[in-house]
Formats: C-alpha cells, structure tokens, sequence
C-alpha cells in the first residue's frame, strides 16, 4: 500500500462569482451557459464550449461601477405586438418573443448590403448584391409602425445606405408617406461620401429632413486607414463644411478602437459640440463582430474597451466632462448604453445635467428615451434644480450662470411675444442641449443574454420581425437569406406568433415586473 | 329706493333691447375695439364681430401680417374695419387708441380687452422687472382702456367691457406666477369696475379662458397642454371663434343682466 507523499490540496477559484447567464461559444456560436465573475476589481465573462473549450473576456473594468449600474432598473415598456412564440430560449426566438423585455426604441432598417468601403471594423457581412425593394421597405415599416405607434428616431443602415438607388424614396415613405409624423427624425447612417462630394445629393438630403449619423472616428491623419482601410481625412472634413453651410442635422459617429483612436475621445467631444448641427455624439467601441471585426485582432482579449474604460478616458482627455458624468441609460441594458446630457450657458460653456440636477430624477426623466423632449420628469427635474440652485446657502458663481441661462432659455422660449410652434421649440430645445451616448453592441465574445434581453436597438426584417441588434449581427446575420442565399436555414427557427397566440389586451397591459 | 343712475341702467337696457329688435346680427352697429387683435383668440373675436354686423377697430403690435389677415377676415363680412397699430405697453398708448376709434367711429360701445403676454419662467427666477413688464400689458393696459373708453359710455349711458382673462387667475394650475397674478387682477378690476359703472349702462364682464388654439398656447409646455386636454370634458382646445361668440353675446344689447361676471370658459375642465 502506497501513501501520497502530500495531502492533495483544495484550492480556491479565482474569481468570486456573481450571477449565471448564457452567452454563445466565439467559435461555433452555439449557445452555452456563461458566469459572470468579480476578479482584481473588474468583472469577466467565463464560458466553456464543450468543442471549442474555455473562453474569459473581461466586461467592465470596475466592479464597483458595474454593480452600481445594475443596481438602476425600470420596467421596459411593451411593443404593441410580439412576432416570435417563446420556443427555444433566449436568444434563438428572435422577432420579438414574448420574453423580451423592451419595446424598439431605435429601429434599425438595412436597405442595401452594398458599400464603397472595406472597413476593417465593420460589423455587418456586406455581400455587394442586396438592394431592398421599395415594396418591402414600405412593409417592414408598415409593421414597425403598426408594433410600436410612434417612434422618436428610425435608423437606415446597410451597406451604404446612400448608395441605394432608391434612397430618397425609402426616406420620403418614412417622413411623407402614410406615416407621416409618426417618425420624429429618421437617421441616416453614412460614411458621408455622397455629401462631401456631391452638391445636389447634399442639398436634397437637406431638404429631406434627414439627420446625418456620419462615422467620425478621428481627426488625425492615418488613423481612418487603419480602422476604414483607406485614409478618409479629407472627405470627413469636407463632409463636415458641407453639413455647416446647408445646416443638416448631425449625429457624429465614432467608432472607437482601444490603440487606434481611444486617444481622441475628448477631441471628437470638443469637435462635436462646437458644432451647431451636431445634437449628439454617439461614441461606439469596436466591437469583434462582423466581416472586418470578427478577424480586426485574433484575439479581442486586451483590446476591448469597455464601459467605464471609455467614460475614464472621456474624463481625462476632455477635462471637462467626468466619469460620473455619464450613466446607464434605464430604457437599455446598463452595459449597453450610457449617457450624459449637456446644456449649453450663456457664455457658450457646455454643463453636463447630472452635475445640477438630482441624479435620480436625472435617471427617472431619462428612462425609455432616445431624445430629450418636454414631460412632467423632465419638467419636476429642472424645476427642482432650479429651486435648489437658487435656495442653496452659498450660490457660486458658477450656480448663478446656470440659473441665468435656464430663466433666458425659458423665456426664449416658451413666450407670446415670439410664438414658437411645437417643432420650433423642439429645435430650439436641441440647439440648447446635446447629448452624449456610449453605445456598446456585444460580439461573441461578450454576447450575453441578459443584455439582449433589455435590448431596444433592433433591426427591422422585412417580413415586420425585429431583432435585437446584437442577437441578429452574432447569430442571424450569416443566416440571413437576403445576403446569403445559400446559407443552411437557422437551427431551430423562430415559430411566429399566431393570431390565437395573441393574448387579450386587458387595461393594464404591463406585465408585473419586481424592482 | 330709485336714483338717477339706475334709471339711466333701466333705460339703457330697454334701448339695447329695442336695438337689437331692429339688427341683423348681435352687435349690429355697434362699434367694437378689440385689442391684440391679429392672432389667436383675438382674431377669432374680430371675425365674430364683423359677421354680427359690427365695425371693427383693433390694435396690433408687431405681427403685421396677422393684422393683414385679421383685416381681410373683416373686410370679408362686409364689416368696416380700422387696424391701430399700438404698443399697449406704453402708458399713453391706451388713450390714444379709444381717440383714434371715437375719432373715426363717433365713439368706442364694445371694448374687448383681449392683448396680453406670458412667458413660463419659474417664480423663483422672476425679477421685478419681469413682473412689471406682465403687469403693464395684461393689467395696466386693461386699466387704462377702461378708463379711457367708459367715459363716452357712461355719457352714452350704455357700454360693454369684456375682458379676456384665464383659468390661471382662479385655479391652481401649472403657470407662470406673474401670468396668473396678472390675470387675477383684471378679475378684480372686473367685478369692482362693474359694480361702479353698471348704474350707468355699462356692463362690465371677464372670460377666464382655458386653453384656445393660437396666442398663448405656444407659452405652454407640450405636456401641460396634454394634461389640460385630458382634463377637458370635450377632450380638445378651444378654437378662438368660440371665443368670438360668446364674446359678441356679452357685448351686445341682448345682455342686459348680466354684469360683474367672470365667466370660466374651458370646456369643463377638471380644477
């Protein structure tokens, strides 16, 4: 008989965990458990795929901050109908199921997969040969409309959006078309070729009514070659001018990429709010998916950036906003999307909203929304900023500058002798604030559930489905018919909702969610 | 127990009513003035007078081509129409505007004091100047019109004021402080000014307005305006013709009773 030598020895894990999910192997992409565990002050995502084995990414590089995150929630609001029985779980009943927790905040159309750029961080599979018809856009739309009444934006993407032969059309359906007025501001997402380089493009894109989401991702030389394939420097800010002198609305874009551009948040910022056309800067780290970001690092592990990466570097290069500055935005997932408000004072300066007003009724006038615009929350919110401001023991010069600049904002604004109509004060109200978002889409690496769960960036199918962005871009995409005609059907499908399915609308159609 | 004023009241009324026997409209030759009269509910109170059959005059400040339509929608019911253009603002404005109509017309017999301002800043904002700046157009005008027009009335012995206040003067509702307290003071002014010269045959009257189309709805946040209308029993903003109707009924001959009233007019809404 033989005796060990030494007593074998349990050892700990080394990583606390903190709660269970299921995300997707990077590999095979087939749907496996996930936890979520708390290690050296930041929160990781560790999977097993019994083929592929053993995949770790981190997904918020402070604990602290995403614990705090999660500990903010409010109920999602119902889309008016669901399209997809839950059949096999999350994420494989896409269109929506009836387990999805948000209604389509920013619905997203892909016109086209065609494009004149090869962008190394592309997230889509553009296969140069899908043009949508006229007729299905006006039926994806239909259906998107009859789901949700109204939405405050609507996103047409491809591809190239711009390049579809029938651009305008889809975009006069959306604005004048049976609908009219239902869309409040319909986006265009563009490299901005067409309005740097083609004047009557650019003028009737103006007249249109549109907003340009224009990819901004530097202000440097060499940096566009890098993450677009080919230097756009000089397009970029030609697109610019041209945005400036026929005043087009604007949403900037960045794309940022932890090495490549991480170094210029604080000056793509400073660009965009000096900028009278710009409302907001949408800031979106890279994320691992899609023809360019699937192979952009082989191994996306130590060069992601997550959230609270991005507000610290904010925080740093901009010296003016901070890392508290920002927050979840509660109609999303808090991983998903973060944001801060800003209002511009009388000598010119931005403030960010959170450092004057409450933060939880900051949080409360925010939630469900795309756009800032005129409710009770928003109203009570500046009201008791207003009060507390004005009734503080010590006001700072800095308390009276705000003060000064809401009260000429308000009487600007809402007063008789210079009547406004409703869109006029919408208009003045956004030419007064903007806003900056943090826009973070999963990749297989970081997929998970309970993100998708809260998605409300969806993708509109043209047979009415909606899909939640990232559930579409890392397991429907590549099955897509339209782009991929000879792709194997999805394994199992999403079984529609039939007509018997539908429940019955009651009074109060919230289902009970606990906070 | 009678005296000479009263007579005078008995008398005038009998008149009104033998006046109105003989018109084709409610204010039949009657001549009407009208302040802020080139939008919203101030228009809608020209265009009912005119096609009552009354000669229009009415100031206007600076929305020239509010004027502009206010006097085709006059001229367009065959009325007479006279456009002042007026800063009711200043002091002396006021007389010189009843002149101008009893210059032309002979005399002023409807006085609508419509013209007023608001703008939503929190009281806490307001300086003294903002207030004083409201006060001067939606109480101090009306003051002063009065007093200007209701010496040819009481001379005439007959006479019609309508004020043109708003549910903020009597409700507690969301708006602006200066706005209410404005508007609560043309109230006053009403009831007291009524009870002074309705002895002589002029009657003296206030609409407290709910929310009307045009004017001052734009002052209103979007949101409050929704909560009014789900508050309103007709579900819906007034338009400013319906002003206009009730307006030319207090105006005309036919009232002969009813005076000192401050008339809540908003569709049932919910306090």
């Amino acid at each position: 008989m033989q005796f060990p030598l030494s007593v074998p020895q349990k050892s700990e894990r080394d990583a606390a965990f903190l709660s269970y999910t299921r995300s997707i192997c990077p590999t095979c992409k087939k749907v496996i458990d996930a936890h979520i565990v708390l290690r050296d002050g930041a929160v990781h995502m560790q999977k097993k795929c019994p083929r592929h084995g053993y995949f770790e990414v981190e997904i918020s590089s402070d604990a602290d901050y995403y614990m705090k995150s999660l500990s903010y929630t409010k109920p999602g609001t119902l889309p008016l109908r669901f399209a997809t029985r839950v059949e096999h779980g999350c994420p494989l009943d896409c269109g929506l199921c009836e387990d999805h927790l948000q209604h389509t905040c920013s619905p997203i159309l892909e016109i086209n997969d065609r494009c004149d750029l090869t962008c190394p961080v592309c997230i889509v599979r553009n296969q140069q040969r899908y043009s949508m018809s006229l007729e299905e856009f006006q039926t994806a739309v239909d259906k998107l409309i009859e789901s949700e009444g109204e939405l405050p934006i609507m996103l047409l993407s491809g591809g190239e959006p711009t390049l579809h032969p029938k651009f305008f059309e889809f975009c006069d359906y959306v604005l004048r078309g049976p609908h009219a007025g239902k869309v409040k501001r319909l986006l265009i997402s563009t490299h901005g070729r067409l309005i740097a380089n083609d004047r009557k493009f650019a003028e009737r894109f103006k007249a249109g009514g549109m907003y340009a989401s224009l990819q901004f991702d530097t202000l440097k030389p060499g940096v566009y070659p890098k993450i677009r394939g080919v230097e756009l420097i000089d397009m970029k800010m030609k697109c610019i001018e041209v945005i400036k002198e026929l005043d087009i609305p604007t949403v900037l874009v960045p794309t940022v990429s932890k090495g490549d551009n991480s170094d210029e948040l604080g000056a793509l910022i400073d660009f965009g709010v000096e900028l009278d056309q710009v409302s907001s800067i949408v800031i979106q780290p890279m994320a691992h998916t899609g023809d360019g970001g699937d192979g952009y690092h082989g191994n996306p592990a130590g060069h992601r950036l997550t959230m609270p990466e991005v507000h610290e570097l904010i925080a740093e290069q901009s010296g003016w906003l901070k890392r508290d500055s920002f927050h979840p935005v509660p109609c999303s997932h808090a991983s998903c999307y973060t944001a801060t408000y800003l209002f511009r004072m009388e000598d010119g300066r931005y403030v960010p909203l959170p450092e004057f007003v409450n933060v939880r009724q900051y949080l409360d006038a925010m939630a469900n929304r795309a756009v800032i615009r005129s409710d009770d929350a928003l109203e009570k919110m500046i009201l008791d900023a207003i009060t507390e401001l004005w009734s503080a023991t010590k006001v700072g010069e800095g308390s009276e500058v705000i003060l000064k600049s809401l009260k000429n904002f308000l009487k600007d604004t809402y007063n008789s002798r210079n009547p406004l109509s409703a869109s006029e004060i919408e208009r003045r109200t956004e030419a007064r604030s903007k806003a900056i978002f943090i826009h973070a889409f999963m990749d297989p690496w970081d997929l998970d559930v309970a993100r998708l769960k809260k998605c409300c960036t969806h993708y509109v199918m043209p047979d009415g489905r909606l899909m939640p962005g990232c559930s579409y871009n890392n397991l429907y995409r590549h099955k897509d018919q339209r782009f991929f005609p000879h792709a194997e059907p999805l394994s199992p499908m999403p079984v529609p909702v039939t007509a018997e399915d539908r429940p019955p609308v009651t009074s109060s159609p919230r289902l009970p969610i606990v906070q | 127990m009678s005296n000479g004023a009263e007579d005078s009241s008995r008398k005038a009324s009998r008149e009104d009513a033998a006046q109105d026997d003989g018109g084709h409209g409610l204010l039949s030759g009657q001549r009407v003035l009208v302040t802020g009269g080139s939008s919203g509910i101030g228009q809608g109170i020209c265009a009912v007078a005119a096609r009552e059959g009354a000669r229009v005059a009415f100031t206007w400040h600076r929305g020239r081509e509010g004027a502009e339509e206010t006097r085709a929608q006059v001229e367009a019911a065959g009325a007479e129409c006279l456009p002042i253009q007026a800063n009711l603002s200043e002091p002396a404005a006021a007389a010189r505007t009843v002149a101008a109509v009893e210059e032309a017309w002979g005399g002023v017999d409807v006085l609508v004091n419509n013209a007023a301002v608001s703008e939503s800043v929190p009281f806490i904002l307001l300086e003294d100047e903002d207030l004083l700046e409201v006060m001067e157009l939606n109480f101090m005008s009306v003051f002063r019109l009065c007093r200007a027009a209701v010496r040819g009335m009481i001379r005439r012995k007959r006479g019609r004021i309508v004020n043109i206040s708003s549910i903020a003067s009597c409700r507690a509702i969301p708006g602006p402080v200066h706005y209410a307290a404005s508007k609560g003071a043309v109230d006053g002014l009403t009831r007291s000014l009524a009870h002074e010269v309705g002895p002589y045959g002029v009657l003296v009257n206030a609409i407290t307005a709910g929310i009307f189309d045009g004017g001052l709805r734009s002052t209103i946040p979007e949101h409050h305006q929704q909560r009014y209308l789900s508050g309103c029993a007709l579900s819906r903003f007034g338009q400013p013709a319906e002003c206009g109707e009730l307006v030319a009924w207090l105006g005309s001959p036919r009232n002969t009773y009813m005076n000192g009233a401050v008339l809540v007019f908003d569709g049932g809404t919910l306090t």
